[in-house]
């Protein structure tokens, strides 16, 4: 078991112009589940691959435990990774897969065997030892090369979007089989993902990334509930934050006919005569004044319903998504109002993008 | 609008490949059985003369040193070539810019003729112009006029032509093993040599045995560079079946005969490939990535 830490770590790839990682600075703790989220090309799967071993460092160092092994080779890492594809040998049966890097290591026969055979029972694997990976759906290869982790006994386990190549209910599935797996593993673990519902329901910690800098970490709640700049407001919740931009009023942001009251000293922090405001789409209530929305679409869930929708402010013309009870939903077409609930907005600065206020 | 059955391509479709087919290998296959049976010089009518060119090719002493010879140089070609070609192949596989320019150098030989090839080491390996002469540390060799010599001359000068273009074959094999798997077995702690014997050779399993088959029936079949560069000669020292089937035919104007022969090697070709590629498994081959 071991600690993660990344100090300043940069990664530049041969004939790029801007780094992929620019100065990363993370601490993952002792058997802690840390979720790396961010679009593609975000530096996320480089952040671990830096970590693996497999990417190279140019600047910065990494520590597992108090160890810097920025520059030690992958396999004297005491880490084991869970490769997107899975990256099963296909020639070998799956106890040859999972043994593989034990027979590496030099272990005996016996040993290697009852590891396996200890990993294949945590996993429901012990009927398909024998197999090639061909033989198996991609459920069992997925758990196989769980399994290929599991049998190393890490200090860090690597997951690379172990899940991207399921279908979405096994997704589902597999992604609390995972989670509870690591909790009873108490492996520290570092989660690669683009899909910020995996992230949050996973991690005990998230740490979103853009364009190689880390934008926000924290546990998913925090990231929620106060996002620290518009990108990981945007990013995290589904449906998506509503974000405008508005004018500022005397002492609120204007909000079609009404003035959401806003505390002067945030508004100070304001670099500019408007700001960017944001309401989660189940922060929003039906009322008889406040934002119009014309009703575009209407989502039927059963206990809710989203209403798609634009509304206008100003000459400007936003979509707006809001959350509505399921049982009442108004009518595609018709013109409801709705305002957001009190303390529920986030302000961001138009220029910086950057959290105004708490 | 629905497709109907009626719909469907009619297998005139398949008439052009048909006819080439037809045209090219088995219209000449069946000739060359038939001329097996005749007594031919090439000018006249075929005259049918029973099995009696087969009698001969039973007692023609050598006919079957021919054969021996061929086998020779087969297992020789293959041991010189298919190492050579799997090395350079999976190194050339790799995306650096000094291995692109270096394995465009190799395939070289691929764009010359058999008969530049063949002229061209005639020349390196001439005993009073060639390399011999220029450079006279590497000891007087008569690489072309010792009968036990240019057995190795001939298998060197045929696999320096043919290597490029197996090599380009395991390139391409080596190509498609997933990067993943490399990357997986380097956290696994498997070390070049090991992800080589590990990774690489199993996976590009079913390029080797391509590789073999072509390597096999080429022996079977090719003569020309021999035949320009030795001609099977000094003595009978390089005179393959394929060679001796080209003389006793258009030197010795025995077409009959070297029918006989033709079909001998069609045989031979015919029934190692099938050898090699049941004793395999080539033919329940999958995609090598199945399971990925």
């Amino acid at each position: 078991m071991a600690s993660v830490t990344y100090e300043h770590v940069s990664c530049v790839y041969p004939g790029a112009d801007r780094p992929a990682v620019d100065k990363l600075q993370l601490h993952v703790e002792d058997g802690e589940f840390l979720v790396l989220v961010g679009p593609s090309g975000c530096g996320k799967s480089t952040s671990l691959r830096m970590l693996a071993g497999l990417e190279d460092v140019t600047d910065g160092r990494i520590l597992i435990g108090d160890r810097d092994v920025t520059d030690v080779p992958p396999k004297d890492r005491d880490i084991a990774m869970v490769f997107q594809n899975y990256a099963l040998y296909p020639h070998m049966s799956v106890a040859d897969n999972m043994g593989f890097a034990l027979r590496m290591a030099g272990l005996g026969k016996a040993e290697i065997a009852e590891r396996v055979r200890e990993a294949a029972k945590l996993l429901d694997l012990e009927d398909y030892l024998d197999r090639k990976p061909k033989a198996l759906s991609g459920g069992q290869r997925q758990r196989v090369a769980m399994g290929r982790a599991i049998v190393r006994q890490p200090q860090v386990f690597l997951m690379d979007e172990p899940l991207s190549n399921l279908d979405a209910k096994l997704r589902v599935q597999t992604r609390t089989q995972i989670a509870q797996l690591q909790r009873r593993l108490g492996i520290t673990t570092v989660y690669v993902t683009h899909d910020q519902v995996e992230a949050m329901t996973m991690g005990d910690r998230v740490c979103v990334l853009k364009d190689g800098l880390l934008m926000q970490v924290g546990k998913p709640r925090e990231l929620y509930d106060r996002p620290t700049n518009v990108f990981v407001a945007g990013f995290i919740g589904s449906p998506a934050m509503n974000l405008f931009t508005m004018p500022v009023a005397d002492g609120g942001v204007v909000l079609g006919d009404v003035v959401y009251p806003v505390e002067r000293t945030v508004l100070g922090q304001a670099s500019d005569s408007s700001v960017v405001l944001g309401v989660r789409p189940e922060d929003l209530d039906i009322a008889e004044h406040g934002l119009p929305i014309e009703v575009d679409v209407v989502e039927e869930l059963g206990a809710d319903a989203y209403v798609y929708g634009r509304t206008k402010q100003g000459d400007a013309e936003h979509q707006i998504t809001a959350r509505v009870d399921g049982r009442r939903p108004p009518e595609r077409g018709s013109v409801i109002h709705v305002t957001p609930r009190q303390g529920h907005v986030h302000l961001f600065d138009v220029a910086s993008g950057e959290r105004l206020g708490d | 609008m629905a497709v109907t059955r009626q719909d469907r391509p009619s297998g005139w479709y398949l008439a052009p490949a048909l006819t080439f087919f037809g045209a090219f290998a088995v219209l000449p296959m069946v000739l060359v059985v038939y001329l097996s049976f005749t007594s031919w010089d090439g000018f006249g009518t075929p005259e049918l003369s029973g099995v009696g060119n087969w009698e001969r090719l039973m007692d023609d002493g050598r006919a079957w040193d021919s054969l021996w010879l061929t086998l020779v140089f087969m297992v020789l070609t293959w041991l010189v070539q298919t190492p050579i070609a799997l090395l350079i192949g999976v190194w050339a596989a790799g995306r650096q810019r000094n291995r692109a320019v270096l394995s465009s150098l190799f395939f070289l030989p691929l764009l010359l003729s058999t008969a530049a090839i063949a002229l061209l080491w005639a020349a390196v390996l001439d005993p009073n112009f060639g390399v011999t002469q220029r450079l006279p540390f590497l000891g007087d060799f008569n690489f072309l006029g010792n009968t036990e010599l240019v057995v190795y001359t001939v298998v060197w000068v045929i696999s320096w032509q043919y290597v490029p273009f197996h090599t380009l074959l395991y390139q391409a094999a080596a190509r498609q093993v997933p990067q993943s798997l490399y990357e997986a077995a380097t956290l696994d702690g498997a070390g070049r040599y090991r992800q080589f014997f590990t990774i690489t050779l199993p996976l590009v399993k079913y390029t080797i045995i391509t590789s073999t088959v072509l390597m096999l029936v080429g022996s079977v079949t090719t003569f020309d560079t021999i035949l320009i560069l030795t001609g099977g000669g000094p003595g009978t020292a390089t005179r393959i079946l394929p060679l001796h089937m080209y003389i006793t035919g258009f030197s010795g104007y025995e077409f009959g005969y070297a029918s006989a022969v033709a079909v001998l090697l069609l045989l031979l070709g015919a029934g190692l490939s099938l050898a090699v590629t049941q004793a395999t498994g080539f033919r329940k081959m999958q995609s090598q990535q199945e399971g990925m």
